[in-house]
């Protein structure tokens, strides 16, 4: 069973043992590379779904279940751990004869509060069957025994079964720890290679000055930002009665900033690269801590009177957002309400929805960053006035300080749909990835 | 984009003396492949893929590797494949984009390679261009599974072509998720 990831804040005098090592990385590595995750479908069930009902989707197949969250045939997930979870899925409705709307819908219960939002939402024509999808982001504490499922949803009239085999696929995965107890890393540093055992050398032709504050290094392996170098020390030992330490500043490739030297130093004398407690503190427990609680975020846009102008795609309305329901980075601002800002350069899961209000219409849901060109998900059409949810998922490369925003487009004036059930709306969800 | 060895669980052995390499293995590997996870991002820019009116099934021709820092991507098959030793779950993310099509058309998305699931379908637009997106999350046994995009329409009235304008383009991302 994974662990809550809590590193230690190493000290100078810490003993690196295996016990405090087997704390830290090994939580962390059990956890995301057996990250919490459940991936199951119906295959043979072929629920019956009474129409204008919220139907949870019986799972009668696990492809993945490690730590052992679902019953085989039962609707729901419960977490092993707390955390935030992306939940994902898709309904396959069997051929239904009668036009009518299809939507697929994500709930999260939470502390025995049941909440559910619906994704992509259409109406079919009553020719083709229909197989709407949805993705969420909700908090789970496994304490309350919170949960997680997939819900159909159809009103046509009449009952419709969902498709054998391959009637429905649901997923989720575990993306962070909880908001209330992650620890932000706000400048996250790649990992680095261990100090070498016999430290490195001056590389600076003639050496360096009494006074430098830069020096060139030949080998700069497990030397960060606010560790110490050890001038003229090898192995642990003074080598020159000259020898000093000095704090890193800076790191360019084997350009290496310092707090100035009270002495020179020759080129090809040894510099030690002790694992310090900066070392330690900044590719231990600040990658975990990183890597535990990375930026995720869901804003929401429940209530708003925003209308969607009749647009010709490719063009589009930013989506305005109304409240963070998740933002572990604060990317977020109601001050420039349609951006997410990117806390972290990096790759992100992007997901969004555009839910529109009774309109017969052609609707579009996209994503654009900084300006750039939208890159366009879902362009869905419906064939009655019902409420139409366009979707857009996309795993986009980034770099800090650039913003997302989701855009909508419709070919005829559509507001934002504005539900009373607040269960109908449009969303964001944003999950860092990768570097 | 740089590349990592397999992820592991460390073990530190106690009453050991442990040099610099130990700590390469025991985490810095780990670490840095969890910090840059393995990912492929790729689309069709060059020629269309026609879908056509049968119904049949159609791998669309995504033909760009936009980033595939461990070279997976095959642009004669359109398939993308794990290096061996690299099994693990990945999350896959789809964009069909298409023209605008006919009234009673339904787009459906279908996953190419080792797996052939129907995973989203719903009537694409009749104005300008029509697209859907999905998502699904399989295993895939590195250097012999494989996975690209496929498309169907059905009860449609005439071909329909993907769209190759930016921004209207039929992608597919693929992002290591975990191991086991």
């Amino acid at each position: 069973m994974p662990t809550y990831p809590a590193p230690r804040t190493w000290s100078a005098d810490d003993i690196i043992s295996a016990s405090r090592l087997r704390a830290d990385p090994v939580n962390l590595a059990w956890l995301l590379t057996k990250r919490p995750m459940f991936i199951g479908s119906q295959q043979s069930t072929g629920q019956s779904c009474a129409t204008d009902v919220s139907q949870a989707v019986t799972l009668d197949t696990e492809t993945l279940d490690g730590y052992n969250g679902h019953v085989i045939g039962s609707t729901t997930y419960s977490p092993p751990i707390s955390g935030c979870y992306l939940s994902e899925g898709s309904v396959g409705f069997a051929s239904a004869s009668t036009a009518g709307p299809f939507s697929a819908g994500i709930q999260f219960n939470q502390n025995s509060v049941n909440a559910i939002v619906w994704g992509q939402t259409f109406n079919a024509n009553g020719t083709n069957d229909a197989g709407p999808r949805a993705s969420d982001i909700g908090a789970l504490n496994a304490t309350t025994f919170d949960f997680t499922n997939l819900i159909a949803f159809q009103n046509i009239g009449s009952t419709v079964n969902l498709a054998t085999p391959n009637g429905a696929f649901f997923s989720t995965e575990w993306v962070s720890l909880l908001p209330s107890v992650g620890t932000k890393v706000t400048s996250p540093q790649p990992v680095e290679l261990w100090p070498p055992n016999n430290g490195t050398s001056i590389a600076n032709s003639g050496g360096i000055a009494a006074g430098a504050t830069s020096v060139t290094v030949e080998n700069a392996a497990g030397i960060v930002v606010g560790g110490t170098l050890g001038l003229d020390y090898y192995a642990g030992q003074q080598v020159h009665t000259y020898a000093e330490t000095v704090t890193v500043t800076s790191v360019a490739g084997t350009t290496i900033g310092i707090s100035a030297t009270s002495y020179a130093h020759g080129q090809y004398a040894p510099v030690a690269v002790p694992v310090s407690a900066a070392f330690l503190n900044q590719q231990v427990r600040d990658v975990i801590n990183f890597l535990a609680f990375p930026p995720v975020a869901r804003l929401n846009n429940i209530t708003s009177a925003q209308t969607l102008a009749a647009q010709t795609l490719p063009a589009g309305t930013a989506i305005s957002w109304e409240a963070a329901n998740i933002d572990t980075f604060g990317g977020w601002s109601a001050s420039t309400p349609t951006e997410y800002v990117f806390p972290v350069s990096g790759i992100y899961t992007i997901y969004g929805q555009v839910f529109v209000h009774n309109s017969a219409n052609n609707v579009s849901a996209g994503i654009g960053v900084s300006g750039g060109t939208i890159l366009w998900g879902d362009s869905i059409k419906s064939t009655g006035s019902i409420a139409l949810c366009a979707t857009v998922r996309k795993t986009i490369r980034v770099t800090a300080g650039q913003y997302v925003q989701l855009f909508g487009s419709a070919t005829t004036a559509a507001p934002l749909q504005a539900s009373t059930a607040s269960s109908a709306y449009s969303t964001l969800c944003v999950v860092w990835r990768s570097f | 984009m740089a590349t990592f060895a397999v992820p592991a669980v460390p073990v530190f052995p106690p009453g050991y003396q442990p040099q610099n390499a130990d700590f390469t293995l025991w985490w810095f590997d780990t670490a840095a492949f969890l910090e840059t996870k393995m990912a492929f991002r790729g689309d069709q820019e060059n020629a269309a893929t026609t879908i056509p009116d049968t119904g049949a099934v159609t791998t669309i021709g995504l033909d760009t590797a936009i980033e595939d820092p461990y070279g997976g991507f095959n642009a004669t098959t359109h398939l993308w494949t794990p290096p061996a030793g690299y099994s693990g779950w990945f999350d896959v993310c789809y964009t069909l984009r298409t023209a605008a099509q006919a009234a009673n058309g339904m787009l459906q998305i279908v996953m190419a390679g080792t797996y052939s699931y129907a995973i989203d379908q719903a009537l694409g637009s009749t104005s300008t261009g029509a697209g859907i997106s999905a998502q699904f999350r399989c295993y895939l046994v590195g250097g012999q599974d494989s996975i690209g995009l496929a498309a169907q329409l059905k009860n449609a009235t005439a071909n329909l072509n993907t769209s190759i304008t930016a921004g209207l383009r039929s992608t597919m991302e693929i992002m290591w998720t975990s191991q086991s």
